[in-house]
């Protein structure tokens, strides 16, 4: 082996993944963001993405979000193409589609939400690192995809360095005011908005909360020379998503899918095991019943 | 690199497959221009502008209803029309254009390749009198009732001394079904 056994769980993996997507997509739904929900939009935004280009190039908003009949078949075919992975884990071809039609509605949905959006990144990512079709390449494209979050991290650690924004005084505060301002507006006898309040007077606390977020984000380097320390990893990615939720309002708590591949062996063996319980009990009882 | 040369001895395809991920990642990243799926993360690496007041949109709807106020803890339900109204009223004050798009606009003005383009997103130019028409349908599809008036104010908010005040609400759109 060359890695480690991952891929002994590797349709269990597959379905977690397909299963936590679902729950996402019906979150989505409650929240009125799949494409048959939006009305078809009338201002966009193609960013400088070259693959918005080409959306834009062969009209596929027209076609998948304009048009009635492509936003419902998008939404269809984004639960279709789950279950249908979810049915056959095996399957290659399934999956590249599954990854296809996820990646048509972000960009869709960033067109026409007029910004770009990383929020569901980590659902597009991790759902390539199911592709492969053996054992053994799954366990190293897994494996890849592990320091690729951690790149992913690091890289935002980076940029803070290269742009001078971990080096501003007042950074922290002036997100927090930024993004929370119509938070206090609209909610003036919330608790929350006491604890607001509260911290703009004492500004500190924001703008050191800020460089301990930045820093959990450049501790990610750790994750290239040893898998020691994935359980501090899994915590800092938690922190840095609930922490940027709280006092930033940038909810991007579907990057927590991002974790999975952080999951020790032992854990999945676990998780495996569980899940044989949960069944056996399942079906007995289903036979008593019989 | 340990990694890289067990799957090199392993697996060539993949070994090759991988070299070339990360040298798009890295080559996106130094161009900063995200070609999804390879991401970008620069989301609030610069510094954070210093701002004296803070400007954010409210909507209100069906006789001052205000929007989006039972979802103030879900971010995706926020995402379409956080972006949107701040997108619509900066597009509203530069003849239809983004303030990006005008800038790119400039820049390629005496550049003799500007024809290539003339067809692509940086000269496309936002409809905005379908715009509130599409909004009310929106917030109708939210609010799964019929909306009979809609309302968009732009709120001026100010921290002078640690202490929270609106100093301006400003009427940006006005619109009765």
């Amino acid at each position: 082996m060359i890695i480690n056994n991952i891929s002994l769980f590797r349709r269990l993996i597959t379905r977690i993944i397909v299963v936590i997507i679902l729950f996402d997509l019906c979150w989505r739904g409650y929240s009125y963001i799949l494409p048959n929900q939006l009305q078809a939009p009338v201002i966009h935004n193609y960013s400088y993405d070259p693959l918005y280009w080409m959306f834009q190039y062969f009209d596929i908003n027209e076609i998948l979000i304009s048009s009635y009949w492509g936003a419902n078949i998008l939404t269809i075919l984004l639960f279709i193409t789950a279950l249908i992975v979810f049915a056959k884990p095996d399957k290659t071809l399934y999956k590249v589609l599954f990854t296809l039609v996820l990646i048509s509605y972000t960009v869709l949905l960033n067109i026409n939400i007029s910004h770009s959006v990383h929020v569901f990144s980590g659902i597009i990512l991790i759902t390539f690192a199911l592709w492969p079709s053996t054992n053994e390449n799954f366990k190293i494209t897994w494996e890849f995809l592990r320091y690729y979050i951690c790149w992913l991290y690091f890289s935002a650690f980076l940029w803070k360095i290269i742009h001078l924004g971990f080096f501003q005084a007042e950074y922290g505060y002036e997100a927090f005011t930024d993004n929370l301002s119509w938070y206090i507006y609209q909610n003036p006898e919330d608790l929350l908005t006491k604890l607001y309040l509260y911290l703009v007077k004492h500004k500190l606390i924001l703008n050191i909360g800020a460089k301990v977020i930045i820093l959990l984000e450049g501790a990610f380097i750790i994750g290239f020379f040893t898998k020691k320390m994935d359980h501090y990893l899994v915590l800092s990615l938690l922190i840095i998503h609930i922490s940027t939720f709280i006092f930033v309002d940038v909810m991007f708590f579907e990057l927590f899918i991002l974790v999975i591949p952080f999951i020790t062996l032992n854990t999945w063996a676990k998780i495996d095991k569980l899940k044989d319980a949960i069944f056996y009990s399942f079906k007995k009882s289903k036979s008593i019943k019989i | 690199m340990y990694f890289l040369e067990k799957v090199k001895k392993k697996n060539r395809k993949l070994y090759w497959l991988f070299i070339t991920i990360i040298c798009v990642t890295f080559l996106v990243n130094i161009a900063k221009l995200e070609t999804t799926p390879f991401y970008v993360w620069r989301m609030y690496a610069k510094p954070q502008q210093i701002r004296k007041e803070n400007i954010f949109y409210t909507l209100t709807y069906n006789h001052n209803k205000l929007f989006n106020k039972k979802y103030f803890w879900n971010t995706n339900q926020k995402l379409m029309l956080t972006y949107t109204i701040p997108k619509f009223v900066e597009c509203r004050n530069n003849g239809g254009y983004t303030l990006q798009q005008k800038k790119t606009q400039k820049s390629l003005e005496s550049k003799p390749y500007k024809k290539f383009f003339l067809k692509t997103p940086i000269y496309q130019k936002a409809d905005l009198n379908k715009f509130p028409d599409w909004l009310v349908s929106y917030v109708s599809e939210v609010e799964n009732r019929k909306i009979t008036d809609l309302k968009i104010f732009k709120i001026t908010s100010t921290y002078e001394n640690g202490n929270y005040a609106v100093k301006d609400k400003q009427l940006i759109l006005s619109y009765k079904n």
